[in-house]
């Protein structure tokens, strides 16, 4: 009997943090640390199980930085190589407002040819709407006149789906040449604008 | 948070000129991939913007945000040395805004409060037009953070009040708050903090997953408050499925044995037991559910599923062993991290995982890798695999630049060919030299008086004219000789009449060939000026195609290797880091399982002596 009792009470030990587990303890873990919504809590203030982080994530920001960094080198190269200035033209699509047009899509044409043709997602018609500036077209283009023509489809006023286009001619000198193209709202008709302005 | 994130976390281009600078073009592109949350392509682009040398007349514009998009791509030594760039003399008041808010996002990372407070002083937005405080949720939520760390719970929770409902920021505070009050024993106002937040309407994945959280919670401090009933209710409200589900009904099944309904208890351990996967949930209820049959007065039943879970916990010990075993192979660990090295939401991802669920069993691996260091473990070395994916290519990348400055230096030796080989320059020099020299004539005759003598003549004449002129001149040269006065008399006033016919037509006709000769002398120049401008396109092409783009390929490729070998060298370390978290999320279970073995027979043990003490006690 008294065998009895011992291992019952060593069994009531155990099994009291058995069901202190399913109780609660556990649970207790979920409020272990406050929750961070935006950044990741200083790795230096608390070492993990996976090493030293703040070294690593010290280690992983050299690299990061000495790779975007290579990056960028990279695109400039890129970018002086197949576009020089003297050729160089670059196409912007910015949007002003916006409340009565939603993009779907633009069509660029130059010089009568097709240059690129893109269809935005919601995202990317809403980092538009927000300020951010596309840089729809980077290409090459003759000294002297050219003419570039953009077709933008969406809907218009009260959903009815919507395309226009708009033309602009531009005289390429040695310097790079930009074009704007900028989709606005005339509050006085109801209706989007698209402009087209080129610099210089 | 979007709309106020334009507003004045980041300024946006939002100017009505005709036509915008090309700086803020440049800056819109930058703000085009964060509103796509591309912080990594938006940091690329301002780091391109500021090479470039277009950066505009507000530098501090693309300082703040090159600093913010390095923070939330993680890099925040480079984040911070950006910001302390940022001279105080050259910012505006809403410039010293961002900044405060920016620096107080790094000194929350780093859990400096005090820092985060003193800079969220400086961050006033005023009033809008109706009178309202204008608030940002970010702000706010590192105010009631602050407050919350302070143990300022009342102030927490006005910031908390100020933040709109449909933002995540809101469901992280009043979480945050609920767990500082509950560890500071104010069991009433945590559950009330998680009470709001459970019943929150949310729009946000993560604030949908807070709010389940919250619910859990919930009952475990009003457990801890013994409102057991009110805890069950609580708990049964979660959804059957999801993330919290397993710790719920493990919640549930404990609160049904606190309020001695052992029969819903069993149900609870008896559906989690049918689990297919192993976990800490399934396994507690491989115990709970004999314990709660033991109180059922079943006692046969209840050894008989002790027995059950012994056998299931031997099993799964040796199972775990074998694993361990495996574990020791760093090719084994290899292939088992191929998972992370899938894209998100391929279906190769899936492949991977039930590969190894097959070869496994199980999939408890990814449990040993679920705590928050591992996951920035495994982020990195997905990360890094990613970059080394993209180092591959640039050998080829490089390569193909290399041959196109190669033939643009050939393009401009071809021209440079053309102007100095073929003496362009000279032959241009020397037609507008004649062409000079035609317009000095033309002046010169315009300028003087008709005069009948040769020169005058011949250089108006057209050629026959002047053959003419010529062929009378030589006749007269032919009659000077000849001995008869009276015939050469003669004859030289017929010649003099001929000339004087000549003479009269050329005086007659000289401004209407004087106009003629002054027209082609213009045609002329303009194709000169035609080919001056071809000779500056070409020279000018030439020199830009000559000076070639600057770049030392082979020092870009030397660069390029040595991030190469950095990156070999890291992800072999967390590969590393990885398999020792695997082998070591193993020996835990293991233990853990040995300990619950070890209750388990324990439990046996004991049911068999009181079932050998209830027949000892029949019989007699």
């Amino acid at each position: 009997m008294q065998r009895i009792a011992l291992t019952f009470g060593a069994l009531l030990v155990s099994l009291s943090i058995s069901g202190a587990a399913f109780a609660g303890d556990a649970l207790d873990a979920l409020m272990d640390a406050p929750v961070d919504a935006t950044v990741p809590a200083d790795p230096a203030a608390a070492p993990g199980a996976a090493g030293n982080p703040a070294a690593l994530g010290s280690q992983m920001e050299g690299i990061k930085r000495d790779l975007v960094e290579l990056k960028r080198d990279l695109v400039v190269l890129e970018e002086d190589l197949l576009y020089p200035a003297s050729t160089q033209v670059a196409v912007f699509l910015s949007m002003d407002v916006g409340e009565f047009f939603a993009l779907d899509s633009v069509t660029l044409k130059l010089n009568g040819k097709d240059v690129t043709h893109y269809l935005y997602t919601e995202k990317q018609a809403d980092a538009l709407f927000r300020g951010g500036v596309q840089r729809l077209f980077v290409g090459n283009v003759k000294q002297g006149e050219n003419q570039l023509t953009a077709f933008f489809t969406g809907k218009g006023p009260e959903g009815r789906d919507y395309r226009r286009a708009t033309t602009v001619t531009f005289e390429k000198s040695f310097e790079p040449s930009y074009v704007e193209l900028k989709i606005s709202d005339s509050t006085a008709k109801y209706q989007p604008e698209f402009v087209a302005t080129v610099s210089p | 948070m979007k709309e106020l994130l334009c507003d004045w976390i980041l300024s946006c281009v939002l100017t009505v000129q005709p036509v915008t600078p090309l700086p803020d073009l440049y800056y819109g592109t930058v703000l085009y991939d964060y509103y796509q949350d591309d912080y990594q392509q938006a940091l690329l682009d301002a780091l391109i913007v500021e090479r470039r040398g277009a950066v505009g007349n507000d530098p501090v514009r693309l300082q703040l945000a090159k600093g913010s998009f390095a923070f939330a791509d993680g890099m925040f030594a480079m984040a911070e040395q950006t910001f302390a760039s940022v001279g105080d003399g050259e910012l505006t008041p809403l410039d010293k805004m961002r900044l405060s808010f920016h620096l107080a996002r790094e000194d929350f990372r780093r859990q400096d409060w005090a820092g985060v407070e003193r800079n969220l002083v400086d961050i006033d937005l005023g009033k809008s037009w109706l009178g309202h405080d204008r608030t940002h949720p970010e702000v706010e939520f590192m105010r009631a953070e602050v407050a919350t760390q302070n143990g300022d719970f009342a102030g927490a929770q006005n910031a908390i009040a100020r933040i709109d409902p449909k933002q995540a920021f809101r469901a992280y505070a009043l979480f945050n708050l609920g767990v500082a009050e509950r560890a500071a024993g104010q069991l009433e106002q945590a559950e009330q903090a998680f009470t709001t937040l459970g019943s929150m309407d949310v729009y946000q994945a993560d604030a949908l997953d807070l709010k389940q959280r919250a619910l859990v919670a919930l009952s475990v401090v009003k457990r801890q408050r013994a409102e057991a009933a009110s805890a069950e209710s609580v708990i049964g409200g979660l959804p059957a499925e999801g993330r919290y589900r397993d710790l719920a009904m493990t919640s549930y099944g404990g609160l049904a044995m606190d309020n001695g309904d052992y029969e819903l208890a069993a149900r609870i351990w008896l559906s989690l037991k049918k689990d297919a996967y192993w976990s800490e949930s399934s396994a507690t209820a491989q115990l709970g559910f004999p314990m709660s049959l033991e109180h059922m007065s079943s006692r046969e039943l209840a050894l008989t599923n002790y027995r059950a879970a012994e056998a299931t916990f031997e099993g799964r010990l040796s199972e775990l062993q074998n694993v361990a075993a495996r574990a020791e192979d760093p090719v084994w660990v290899g292939g088992l991290l191929q998972v992370f090295a899938q894209p998100d939401g391929e279906d190769t991802t899936d492949n991977v995982m039930n590969e190894w669920r097959r070869t496994l069993g199980h999939t408890d691996w990814l449990e040993w890798l679920a705590t928050e260091d591992v996951q920035e473990l495994l982020l990195q070395w997905r990360e890094l695999r990613s970059m080394q994916e993209w180092l591959k290519e640039l050998p080829d990348e490089l390569a193909t630049f290399d041959a196109l400055s190669t033939e643009q230096r050939r393009r401009a030796a071809a021209a440079r060919e053309l102007i100095d080989t073929h003496g362009l320059r000279e032959r241009r020099e020397h037609a507008a030299q004649a062409l000079a020299d035609m317009h000095s004539h033309v002046d010169a005759f315009m300028a003087a008086t008709p005069e009948r003598t040769s020169e005058w003549m011949l250089a108006l004449a057209n050629p026959d004219e002047a053959a003419l002129l010529n062929d009378l001149s030589a006749k007269r040269a032919l009659l000077m000789k000849t001995p008869d006065d009276t015939t050469r008399t003669e004859l030289l006033a017929r010649l003099k009449t001929l000339e004087g016919i000549v003479f009269w037509n050329l005086a007659d006709d000289r401004l209407a060939r004087l106009r003629a000769v002054e027209n082609e002398a213009t045609q002329r120049a303009e194709q000169l000026a035609e080919i001056d401008a071809k000779l500056v396109r070409v020279s000018r092409a030439e020199g830009v195609l000559a000076a070639g783009v600057q770049t030392d390929f082979l020092a870009f490729q030397t660069r390029a290797d040595a991030i190469t070998r950095e990156v070999a060298v890291a992800i072999a370390d967390r590969e590393t880091r990885l398999g020792n978290q695997i082998r070591s999320g193993i020996h835990q279970e293991i233990a853990q399982v040995e300990r619950q073995l070890l209750v388990t027979r324990i439990a046996i043990a004991r049911a068999t002596d009181q079932l050998a003490m209830d027949q000892a006690g029949g019989g007699e």
